[in-house]
């Protein structure tokens, strides 16, 4: 998946751009990223629960 | 300042930067050491610790008198070049040694050196409990001073083939150190076998419980701090503009300190998921989230690299799994850690950060898989070989007898962990 911010290795080098991370040219795709980090999160809490008192069966 | 001065600070700045990360690596080793004797049973526990110190010790001299060269020798294949910097690197050379005109090239060495440290010690917790110390030590030295050094030659510098030809991009080393060592492992352990009752007589994986798992959970995480040293030690102190990858593509700081941080993030909740809470897998998985962003981290956004790490996490605890119904005893999930996120690593660069510029050539999924297969080929070819010599002429695993009694009275004569009751006994 072509993610590059940059077409050119003249203006990656020239530092001059900022940000250089992946998607940065597709906001959508990062709001989206975050989203599923978000729910990543909420499984994982979930999970804690739910394997809590192992021991006691 | 004059711009003398400046150069000169800058000088000292880059040789002050590369000796403390690689004092800040040893960390990893003390890690190593204290999470694999956390493992080990009780019996073998001096038995394992010492394995992780010699290892150290025996990696040093041998990559300063071939290791450091082979790096700058075989960039183009098996056929090594000769030109000012592999003079430069052989061991009688100007340069390796304290020389007035070059402050870079020992710290460099150090730095490198540290990750042969590394690469070695991935092996090391794999096979405890029933190698021979010499054979382990002589594979630890291949290992460390040869084969990992050569995958970076051929994939980890700016004149690496990998890089030139095919675009591969690597930034930390989940190719060259963390797939070659688990490939390498793969090859020992094929030959060396099981441990004794890890296996019941239907072939069913039996559980070898830690004898001290605190320590191990404590060694990983010196192996966390010690893995900010080792990622700050591939970035290019530049004297002027942006810090540099390895490759010479520009990078910061900031992304070790963004993205290593959310791979172990990711890589620990995934692998409490997956693993349903088991504690060992859980503190494993967030080496194996720092290990999956290794290769893309310099461009990854953090949020992206959450869920690499995640991935990795899941990916550890499945294929630890799977490789142990499969009969590969790796006693601390190695081959899983290193080897699953290492693949990983690199194929989540060419899914997620295609298309980067390079110098001549972008960064591709055709490149990353290239470098995968290589990897995997260089770790497991000479690891298996050397190791079918080693049991073909009896050397390479201790006898039945000594595995049950126990490495620590077998080979050193004396038991490394006394239990609490038989102190008052122990010190009569």
């Amino acid at each position: 998946m072509n993610s590059s911010p940059f077409r050119l290795w003249e203006e990656f080098a020239s530092g001059g751009a900022g940000a250089i991370y992946t998607f940065f040219g597709t906001p959508w795709i990062v709001k989206g990223i975050c989203l599923l980090v978000f729910a990543l999160i909420v499984w994982f809490l979930l999970s804690a629960y739910r394997f809590e008192g192992r021991g006691r069966t | 300042m004059t711009p003398d001065d400046i150069e000169l600070f800058a000088k000292k700045t880059i040789e002050t930067f590369y000796f403390w990360t690689g004092v800040l690596m040893w960390l990893i080793h003390a890690g190593f050491m204290v999470y694999e004797a956390g493992v080990t049973r009780r019996k073998n526990v001096l038995m394992t610790m010492m394995k992780n110190l010699l290892t150290c010790a025996v990696v040093t001299p041998s990559f300063f008198l071939f290791g450091w060269w082979i790096y700058y020798a075989f960039p183009h294949g098996i056929l090594p070049i000769s030109n000012a910097l592999t003079a430069a690197a052989l061991p009688w050379s100007a340069h390796m040694g304290p020389n007035l005109q070059d402050n870079i090239t020992g710290v460099f060495w150090f730095a490198f050196l540290l990750f042969s440290f590394t690469t070695a010690s991935i092996m090391s917790g794999a096979v405890i409990e029933r190698i021979q110390l010499g054979a382990y030590l002589f594979l630890a030295m291949v290992l460390g001073s040869v084969v990992w050094i050569l995958a970076a030659a051929w994939g980890w510098s700016d004149t690496a083939w990998l890089y030139t030809k095919f675009g591969f991009h690597d930034w930390g080393a989940g190719g060259c150190v963390h797939t070659v060592a688990a490939a390498f492992t793969f090859g020992v352990l094929l030959n060396l076998g099981a441990r004794i009752g890890k296996y019941n007589d239907r072939g069913d994986p039996q559980v070898i419980l830690p004898h001290n798992l605190p320590l191990t959970m404590l060694g990983l995480m010196l192996i966390f701090t010690g893995f900010y040293a080792f990622y700050a030690a591939c970035a290019v102190f530049q004297t002027t503009g942006p810090w540099m990858s390895i490759y010479l593509t520009p990078m910061t700081l900031s992304s070790l300190a963004f993205t290593v941080t959310m791979g172990f993030s990711g890589g620990a909740m995934g692998a409490f998921i997956a693993s349903r809470g088991e504690p060992y897998w859980t503190i494993s998985g967030g080496l194996a989230g720092m290990i999956s962003i290794a290769s893309g981290l310099d461009v990854y956004h953090p949020g992206l690299g959450y869920l690499i790490g995640f991935a990795g996490g899941m990916i550890a605890v499945r294929f630890g799994n799977f490789l142990e119904r499969r009969g590969i005893d790796d006693a601390v999930g190695a081959i899983a850690v290193h080897g699953g996120a290492g693949l990983w690593s690199m194929l989540a660069m060419g899914l997620f950060a295609s298309g980067y510029p390079q110098h001549d050539l972008k960064t591709s999924l055709g490149g990353q898989l290239l470098g995968m297969l290589i990897m995997v080929a260089l770790g497991f070819v000479p690891g298996y070989l050397l190791s079918l010599i080693l049991k073909l002429t009896n050397r390479l695993r201790v006898s039945c007898e000594d595995e049950l009694k126990g490495l620590d009275i077998a080979e050193l004569g004396i038991e490394g962990v006394v239990p609490a009751g038989e102190l008052s006994l122990a010190n009569d």
